[in-house]
């Protein structure tokens, strides 16, 4: 039995492997939209075709170039001041995604560890953490949100951190299931005898295995706070101009929506086109992880 | 019954040439995966004859439970028959449309699984689920049935079968579940039983009473039965005929004396030899190497890279063997070189006596203490129900003591349930004792203080049974091995890098393993990671809960002799957790058997299997099947009646008055204390005397 034994290795063509594992198209084609989304909300000014602030009152109101009336110079058309609609989606993309990636990230802030203590830890701390949990599910959250926004006065930062203490709850619930699963693990049990610590346990075999599933919910949380800030925007209590945010170019344009239907419909797309490619993101990492 | 005309004398099943009820002939199975379709099965061909009992036997991989599906048509919907053919009564089976295989099903070929509590309803009585089986097989008003179900569960020895029938699954144990679903599977009065790894999820003391059924079903309702297995001894007891199976193929075939007496596939003589033997008479020898992936199959001869035989011979990598048959005998051996086998026994025999155990003893010395002492330690658990109802309370450990020497080993043995992987988990510091103290080289661990003091935890390590779970699938070899070290802050990177070379050189296995993750390992390489683990610390205390029982018989062998090679090279301890009697006894120095969480018989391993004092031990020793038929049939068989006990509500006096053949009024109400009998120590008023009756090995003319 002295002889040592040879483990086959389980990848064997790797690029067969790779075009086999490929995403399919519709994922393909959100991870585009996505990308071209981060570089435009980046560079932000930069790379407008027209400035998103400057006024021309002689070309108030221009549909699109494909429509009687409009022209190449303003691609998607201008509002009621004479101002680049293109421009104007492009700058207020970075508001708007800025928000959705910070408020999910602020829930994930406050959601993770919560769940990972009481997870972890168990007993008394977890009942008194899930009952914060469940209370705080049960709380009509809008209602929060607009009361902290009309105390602290709107703005970005101020959205962000209402939206954020009040959505922070799926994170918790996520996290605290999968480490009580993980918990029982034999390679848990296995890191105690071995001596580890519960630092040590938490960053090398918790963590490890929360990740997935965490970006997984968050990747859901994002397009779900940036609907959120729309609306927020909409009534009025979310991004204040001169900051442009996508929610803010429909609440600006509902009065001319019936004489200028591209105000409200390509600042909507955007959403639409941003929401359900993270969406389709998500289910593709989570198919990705599935066949691993 | 079945529609064959069965009217052939008694003892005809012994004649060659007996029709055989069931034909199969040149089986070919292929299942599609991701990578192209993989054979399965390559040529499988058996015949079951009327009443007989064929065993077929193989580790897992092997293709053993695929013939079953095959049989039944069963198949997955990613796996089809490719080949061959299952003649029965005149029709090839393969060929049936699924309308028509309903038919065979239940009423002429009947399958049970390994698992009977999984394949009952749990929503449902098993009274209800019996009744449903006979309405499917006769078409009865299900209304009339509560006589003949009663009758059924009868026929199956279930005590008290009226009240049974109106349980659920969950309130019969697993061998009771076992019991009704044979009475299913028997309901529409089948030809032919295929028992699919019967008795694997139960208890020794159970399985021997489901195969002891089987037996007498088996010749009362002339009823031929194919077991399926991986239990030489399960083989050795029941079966007349075996057909061994590697990679999809037969390689061996014959009677089952022959096959024990006379293996002549070198795969045979291996998995023999592999085999822990429970007379302690015997060494365990490994098969080198591991069973082969079906989609990378050897050339030749399937087993030629793992065969002794073969000694570079060009035919058993260019040609594949056939199946041929002994002349002068009924056995057919694939091999090239099968006549080689009788000079292989002549120049060696397989069964390689013990030597005489001078390494075995530790060296103790009486003046310092013992490395564990585990002192009347009891773990109670309250159990809830509902939110303002408190359920009762479970006492898991019932004030167990033991002490473990420096180098010794010793092994906790009981059935499930017993609270030795408890024991075990309190001994780790896993769970806090409910009273009692554990202490080890003289520090106190159970001083109320949940972590362990420092400098303690790295001397005591673990190996757990599931090989697969204790790894973390996300982590590389490398920093599985080294964790120990990690975050003990022990070494340098380098260090820790060349200290776990060492290690897995030490388990058999590659420096290049180091980069892998466990997921490319076979559940053997895993568990000797897992023990490349513990080792790595040079921990004086290792607890060992089960760490065999999830591997194959052959890799079970190559990591036992790894245990047996670390005992004597390095000064550990061991705590081995078990169940399985013959495992023990080629490891142990000492062993403790634990009934509903008492200790019961404690001793040096030689005294308690060869003089076992307490009642249940013997039962236990009894009920172990041996892999060697002429022994096995003729040792003192003791069947228990009834199942264990629930420890919810465990029986007055002593706790296994209730299935004792001795007991007597007082062991209703005393329970026996633990007292010394000779060299060991043994809880029973009627204690037995005398050695059991174990004839030695080949004590049969070979």
């Amino acid at each position: 039995m002295s002889s040592t034994v040879d483990a086959p290795r389980l990848s064997g063509n790797r690029l067969g492997d790779r075009l086999r594992h490929a995403p399919p198209l519709s994922a393909l084609l959100a991870y585009g939209f996505l990308g071209l989304m981060c570089v435009v909300a980046v560079t932000g000014a930069l790379l407008t075709p027209a400035s998103p602030t400057d006024q021309d009152l002689a070309a108030r109101l221009m549909p699109p170039f494909w429509q009687a009336g409009g022209s190449l110079e303003h691609i998607l058309g201008t509002d009621q001041l004479g101002r680049d609609l293109l421009s104007r989606i492009m700058v207020g993309a970075r508001t708007t995604l800025a928000i959705g990636v910070a408020t999910a990230a602020l829930e994930a802030l406050i959601g993770v560890p919560l769940g990972l203590t009481a997870g972890y830890f168990g007993g008394r701390l977890e009942r008194v953490i899930m009952s914060l949990t469940d209370i705080q599910m049960g709380f009509p959250a809008a209602l929060l949100i607009i009361f902290i926004v009309l105390v602290l006065g709107p703005g970005p930062v101020v959205l962000t951190v209402a939206m954020g203490i009040n959505g922070w709850m799926i994170f918790t619930r996520l996290t605290r299931v999968t480490v009580r699963s993980l918990k029982t693990s034999g390679f848990v049990t296995a890191s105690v005898v071995a001596g580890g610590s519960h630092r040590f346990i938490m960053r090398h075999h918790l963590m490890p295995h929360l990740r997935g599933p965490l970006l997984a919910v968050f990747l859901l949380e994002v397009p779900r706070m940036i609907l959120a800030e729309s609306v927020m925007s909409f009534i009025g209590l979310g991004v204040q101009p001169p900051t442009i945010s996508w929610g803010l170019l429909i609440g600006g344009s509902r009065d001319l929506i019936a004489v200028a239907y591209w105000l409200s419909l390509f600042p909507g797309l955007a959403i639409v086109f941003t929401v359900v490619s993270l969406y389709l993101v998500s289910n593709d990492l989570a198919a990705r992880r599935a066949r691993l | 019954m079945s529609t064959l005309p069965d009217s052939l004398p008694d003892g005809a099943r012994e004649l060659p040439s007996m029709p055989a009820r069931l034909q199969v002939e040149d089986l070919h199975v292929e299942f599609s995966t991701r990578r192209g379709p993989v054979p399965v099965l390559s040529g499988v061909s058996l015949d079951l004859r009327p009443r007989e009992r064929v065993a077929l036997v193989g580790e897992s991989g092997s293709g053993k439970s695929v013939t079953a599906l095959a049989i039944m048509g069963l198949l997955s919907r990613n796996g089809w028959v490719s080949g061959g053919s299952v003649t029965y009564a005149g029709h090839d089976l393969t060929l049936l449309p699924e309308k028509e295989y309903r038919k065979v099903r239940g009423r002429e070929i009947a399958l049970i699984f390994q698992d009977p509590t999984g394949s009952l309803d749990p929503l449902r009585t098993v009274g209800s689920q019996v009744a449903e089986a006979i309405v499917t097989a006769t078409g009865h008003r299900k209304s009339d049935l509560r006589d003949q179900v009663v009758q059924a569960l009868h026929q199956m020895q279930i005590p008290d079968p009226e009240r049974r029938a109106g349980q659920y699954p969950h309130e019969l144990s697993g061998g009771m579940n076992q019991r009704v679903m044979i009475a299913i599977a028997l309901a529409g009065g089948p030809g032919i039983l295929i028992a699919d790894e019967p008795t694997t999820a139960l208890d020794a003391t159970t399985a021997a009473g489901i195969m002891d059924l089987l037996g007498t079903l088996a010749h009362d309702r002339d009823m031929s039965v194919l077991l399926i297995t991986h239990d030489l001894g399960v083989v050795a007891d029941f079966a007349e005929r075996v057909e061994l199976m590697y990679a999809g193929r037969i390689v061996e075939r014959g009677p089952v004396n022959d096959i024990f007496y006379r293996p002549r596939h070198p795969y045979t003589i291996g998995l023999l030899g592999s085999v822990p033997d429970v007379s302690g008479q015997r060494v365990v020898k490994a098969i080198r190497g591991s069973i082969p992936s079906l989609t990378a199959l050897p050339t030749g001869c399937v087993f030629h890279p793992r065969c002794d035989r073969m000694q570079e011979r060009h035919t058993c990598r260019e040609q594949a063997p056939d199946l041929a048959l002994i002349s002068g005998s009924d056995q057919r051996v694939a091999c090239h070189f099968s006549d080689e086998a009788d000079r292989e026994h002549a120049a060696g025999p397989r069964q390689e006596l013990a030597e005489p155990e001078t390494s075995r003893s530790a060296d103790t010395d009486p003046a310092t203490h013992p490395l564990v002492e585990v002192d009347d330690i009891s773990v109670v658990f309250h159990l809830k129900q509902g939110l303002f109802r408190s359920g009762g309370q479970v006492t898991a450990v019932d004030r167990v003591s033991f002490d473990i020497e420096r180098g010794e080993t010793l092994a906790l043995v009981g059935e499930s349930g017993s609270g030795k992987s408890t024991t075990a988990r309190v001994v780790l510091g896993l769970q806090a004792p409910t009273s009692g103290r554990v202490v080890f080289d003289g520090v106190d661990l159970t001083t109320g203080d949940k972590r362990f003091p420092k400098g303690v935890r790295r001397r005591v390590q673990a190996v757990f049974q599931d090989p697969t779970s204790s790894l973390d699938p996300r982590m590389l070899v490398l920093d599985i091995v080294t964790e120990p070290l990690v975050v003990h802050d022990l070494g340098s990177p380098a260090e820790r890098r060349q200290r776990a070379e060492e290690m897995l050189d030490l388990v058999g296995l590659h420096p290049e393993h180091l980069e892998r993750k466990p997921a490319e390992f076979s559940g053997g390489q895993r568990q000797r990671i897992a023990i490349a683990r513990a080792l790595i610390v040079e921990p004086d205390l290792i607890v060992c809960d089960e760490p065999v029982t999830a591997l194959d018989v052959s890799v079970q062998a190559q990591v036992l002799l790894m245990f047996e090679r670390i005992k004597a090279h390095r000064n550990v301890s061991l705590l081995f957790i078990a169940h399985d009697l013959a495992v023990v006894r080629q490891i142990a120095d000492r062993v403790a058997v634990i009934y509903l969480g008492e200790i019961v018989e404690s001793g040096p391993a030689d005294e308690v299997f060869t003089r076992p004092r307490h009642p249940y031990t013997r039962a236990l020793l009894s009920a172990i099947p041996v892999a060697d038929p002429r022994r096995g049939r003729d040792r003192d068989r003791i069947i228990l009646e009834g199942s264990t006990p629930s420890a919810l509500a465990p029986p007055s006096g002593c706790r296994f008055h209730t299935r004792c053949w001795k007991a007597e009024d007082i062991c209703h109400t005393d329970p026996p204390a633990l007292a010394p009998h000779g060299p060991a120590l043994a809880a029973c008023h009627f204690p037995e005397e005398g050695p059991v009756h174990m004839a030695t090995p080949g004590g049969g003319s070979r």
